[in-house]
């Protein structure tokens, strides 16, 4: 069934599959194995089960929790896992507490919802770490509102947005396009661009009243008016006032970047910015200045929240990212004491960690996973030290990691049931029966002084205190377990339940020029997209020397179906799904093979997705001045709303 | 340069008489390893050579490839090229290797080059073209195995790979070393990096299934400064023409090592050595701009 449904044949499935758990071979439980993706495995309609199941397999495999191990994702940008961290997404706050929705009618509704409780399986105890919620909930307002966040007015709960629907990326472009959404500030998203299906997001711009853009480079996004195609009478008629600001590149700025193994790199900036270009915190803050005076002079619906931000920087105008950084970690407001450890922290001191985090209004942190990185010794992610005491890779003094510079999450799972390491010689953390506490080369992910009879799980955030292989309470959208779909564009009708072919929960768009292509429609090969080494996204295509190392765009196709189609490599082909046309030329490939799916001789075809219609190779004519984005479907995962990137149906001919 | 200064001379090209200082000082020989088979081929090593040579950009066209250009140029020193190989068992390989000046221990270059001191070899294995003493004739264009020094027809010179011999004078590792994201590249003493070679072979050999695993060193000419680990040791032309038996044409061998020993000086000698290497090498190579695809397997990827 997985050679009929993957096209893989079955004895290199089997290869594959026999190789990576022939680490467990006769119970050793010394060797490690690791899994590690590409984002390419989200940007399906089911993207999110995929993951689930690299995460279900590692965990009956024993590898999570150990050195080497785990899921681990490769992320498409440097500080991605900041964004999430920092709630760059709609449906979270900083340090992944759930963003307040309607029925949250106070501080109290909003932190028993959110709260889990510990619901502990019949001989393991549970952390439920999540339980300290409220303590993280109330430092964030304190952080948001300072004194104005009281306990008589909820710490200003009610003042925080509450969502009522989903805001996420193709929602917003959606909203446009229907008329509910009248503006976009776009910093360093080239949204006509990053898609999909781009030529909607260029109408939906058409429509909008205002579009803010700060960008280092002119992009399509700021430019989507003059989009080929469109005509001197077409741009009369687009009324959408656009505005540029002067930003700063990634290298005239400094903070942190935060990678995929959640560490805190502090960077410094290499050269300020050129001209009259900003930062962006500087331009932020200008604008947050001028909404507070509006509203201070006019008043308005609801200006609580905007006037009484708590906005204590030297410069108003211009906050340095040091100052932010020590906010996001966080102060005590009054003197705390943490009893564990018998340490007092004074008002206006540093926290050290988020243990010392109160839900009474005695401290605050703008995100209590950072808590630490900015205590009174200093800036723990400008720390640069390269000595690794274990030989495990650890390096606990290089930068700082959350939570509290742990390395490795549950790595209490690194050890037996007696808290003695699977591998004695890469040893992370144990348990000291002398002492009575747990010790480490890594700081133990774990209650400190849980002793191993107490049999604690080592998954200290879920309430049921162990993995989950099976996920409750709905947390998944699509269900408990793993299920294989078809994409929405699929080739071949699923082998598994032909009655339901695609995911069910996948969202579909409804506007009219959101279509989806059927094989019985004449789109019969399968596209993929993906980014090159050697480009950054729509950002290099400007730069000469990225230019230099791949100039132009082009689509790669098995060399059968070239035979087929009679194409020879550099000649132009046309690639069109139900949606758009794309034309560049032809690489022909022994790496693309022709699959077997179900029985049927099926062709994948590949484009980079980095050359848009302005550039080095644009502007000189070179290129078609077409979108790859334009090509991919309106079709999002239920649970992460990741678009569905990695696989469309087209058709191709010569062009 | 002041940095130069700091290596030692081993040999000259058109010098008489001994090599200035020889002797006084023994230099470790130094080795660049290029591990192949953990090459992504993200070209990170050539932005790194252009930016720290300073090169100027060119412009470069789609071929129906990812290699950046046809063969390496004056200003573009450092090219992983890329084949697209089929196995006898069906099996499919995408080859990239890092192709560049390999540093030769007996340098075809050296030994065509008829003007004093426009090559020089030094004793840690750097074969450095000091263009100032460049006559632009081209001859160690002919006399390279493996088809690396390139003419700039502007500035009638040629140039190639110096190991950065600047940066390494310093103690530094050369540029495409620092860049290489993967580590498949390494720098230091001939001696680890063999060791570190083998090792590497036998572990592609022993557990990952390579039978012909295995360290590419040429001793016909001595051996090279940069050594590859390849998967298939066996058939180094599949990595893009790279010869089993790297030959330098027999015209130089012979100029160098019979006539001007036995005392042929000026224009004389190299009047001979034109004549003998159109007898025997014929116009080979001699070309400033290497054409796109050539017969001998240097052409980019495909088998047809």
């Amino acid at each position: 069934m997985v050679e009929r449904i993957t096209g893989i044949p079955r004895d290199q499935a089997t290869k594959a599959w026999d190789a990576f758990t022939s680490i467990r071979a006769n119970g050793d439980m010394k060797k490690v194995g690791s899994i590690i993706y590409a984002v390419g495995w989200t940007h399906h309609s089911s993207g999110t089960q995929t993951i689930r199941t690299a995460a279900m397999i590692q965990l009956l495999l024993g590898n999570v929790g150990r050195a080497g191990g785990g899921v681990n994702a490769l992320r498409g940008h440097s500080n991605i896992q900041g964004a999430t961290d920092m709630a760059g997404i709609f449906d979270s706050l900083p340090g992944y507490l759930k963003m307040p929705v309607p029925a949250d009618v106070d501080l109290k509704a909003y932190l028993t919802r959110i709260t889990p409780k510990a619901s502990k399986p019949n001989e393991w105890d549970s952390f439920n770490y999540w339980s300290h919620t409220p303590a993280f909930a109330v430092s964030l307002l304190k952080a948001m509102y300072g004194s104005a966040a009281v306990k008589q007015n909820d710490f200003a709960f009610n003042w925080l947005p509450k969502i009522d629907r989903t805001y996420s990326w193709i929602d917003i472009w959606d909203g446009m396009y229907t008329g509910k959404i009248k503006g976009m500030m776009a910093f360093g998203m080239n949204g006509v661009m990053i898609g999909p299906n781009s030529n909607k997001n260029i109408n939906a711009l058409k429509k909008a009243e205002f579009l803010v853009v700060c960008d280092i480079y002119p992009e399509e996004t700021s430019e989507f008016w003059r989009a080929p195609g469109t005509t001197a009478e077409e741009m009369k008629k687009i009324g959408t006032t656009v505005y540029r600001l002067p930003g700063a590149g990634f290298a005239e700025k400094d903070g942190t970047f935060v990678n995929s193994a959640r560490w805190l790199q502090w960077k410094y900036a290499a050269v300020p910015p050129p001209g009259d270009c900003k930062l962006d915190q500087e331009i932020l803050a200008r604008i947050f200045m001028k909404v507070r005076e509006k509203y201070q002079k006019d008043g308005g619906k609801f200006p609580a929240p905007i006037l009484n931000v708590s906005w204590s920087y030297a410069n108003p105008n211009n906050p340095s990212l040091a100052e932010v950084a020590k906010e996001l970690n966080g102060k005590a407001v009054m003197e705390v004491t943490d009893e564990a450890s018998k340490t007092t922290i004074k008002a206006g001191q540093q926290l050290p960690g988020f243990a010392f985090l109160r839900d009474d209004g005695s401290t605050m942190s703008g995100n209590w996973i950072y808590c630490g990185s900015w205590t009174e010794a200093g800036a723990l992610t400008q720390r640069r030290g390269t000595e690794d005491p274990s030989g495990l890779g650890v390096y606990p003094n290089w930068a700082w990691s959350w939570p509290m510079n742990r390395r490795v999450l549950y790595n209490r799972a690194s050890c037996d049931l007696n808290g003695r390491p699977w591998d004695m010689r890469r040893k992370q953390v144990w348990w000291d029966e002398a002492q009575g506490k747990w010790l480490g080369n890594d700081v133990p992910d774990f209650k400190a002084d849980s002793a191993p009879k107490d049999h604690m799980g080592p998954f200290i955030m879920n309430p049921e205190g162990v993995g989950r292989l099976f996920v409750p309470l709905g947390a998944v959208a699509d269900g408990p377990f793993p299920e294989h779909y078809e994409p929405t564009e699929g080739p071949v009708i699923n082998p598994l339940h032909p009655g339901q072919s695609t995911n069910p929960l996948a969202k579909r768009f409804k506007t009219d020029m959101d279509k989806y292509g059927t094989v019985a429609g004449g789109f019969n090969i399968i596209c993929t997209t993906y980014r090159l080494v050697e480009h950054y996204h729509y950002w290099t295509k400007n730069n000469p020397m990225n230019v230099q190392l791949v100039p132009e765009p082009f689509v790669e196709i098995p060399v059968e179906l070239a035979e087929q189609l009679g194409v020879r490599g550099g000649e132009k082909v046309k690639v069109t799904s139900i949606r758009a046309s794309y034309i560049a030329n032809a690489m022909v490939t022994r790496r693309i093979k022709p699959m077997t799916v179900d029985g049927k001789k099926t062709f994948q075809i590949g484009i980079p997705i980095h050359w848009g219609f302005r550039g080095i190779a644009e502007d000189a004519g070179k290129t078609s001045l077409n979108l790859v984005n334009a090509l991919t479907p309106t079709v999002i995962d239920p649970n992460a709303n990741t678009p569905e990137f990695k696989g469309f149906l087209v058709k191709l001919e010569k062009a | 340069m002041s940095e130069r200064k700091m290596l030692q001379i081993q040999k000259i090209s058109g010098h008489p008489g001994p090599v200035p200082g020889k002797g006084t000082q023994r230099e470790q020989k130094l080795c660049k390893l290029i591990d192949t088979t953990t090459c992504i081929g993200c070209k990170a090593c050539e932005v790194a050579c252009v930016e720290w040579n300073d090169m100027p950009f060119q412009t470069t066209t789609f071929d129906d490839t990812y290699q950046t250009m046809p063969d390496t140029n004056w200003n573009y020193w450092n090219l992983i090229k890329f084949n697209e190989t089929s196995n006898p068992d069906g099996s499919f390989q995408w080859l990239m290797r890092k192709h560049q000046c390999m540093h030769c221990a007996e340098p075809g270059c050296l030994a065509a080059c008829p003007a004093d001191g426009a090559i020089v070899q030094y004793q840690n294995g750097v074969v450095d073209f000091e263009q100032e003493s460049c006559i632009g004739c081209q001859f160690c264009v002919s006399g390279c195995p493996f088809n690396v020094p390139k003419f700039n027809p502007e500035t009638k010179k040629v140039y190639k790979c110096t190991l950065c011999s600047d940066r390494v004078g310093q103690g530094l590792e050369p540029a495409c070393i620092k860049a290489c994201p993967t580590g498949c590249l390494h720098f230091g003493t001939k001696e680890d990096m063999l060791m570190l070679a083998e090792k590497r072979a036998k572990q592609l050999r022993d557990i990952s299934g390579f039978r012909n695993a295995g360290v590419y060193d040429p001793q016909n000419i001595g051996g090279t400064t940069v050594i590859y680990v390849l998967h298939d040791a066996g058939n180094p032309e599949k990595y893009a023409g790279l010869p089993s038996t790297p030959r330098i044409p027999i015209s130089f061998t012979v100029w160098k090592d019979w006539f001007k020993p036995a005392g042929l000086i000026g224009s004389v000698m190299v009047f001979a050595g034109l004549i003998l290497h159109y007898v025997t090498a014929g116009p080979r190579r001699t070309q400033p701009q290497p054409p796109i695809k050539e017969v001998d397997g240097d052409a980019p990827r495909k088998e047809n």
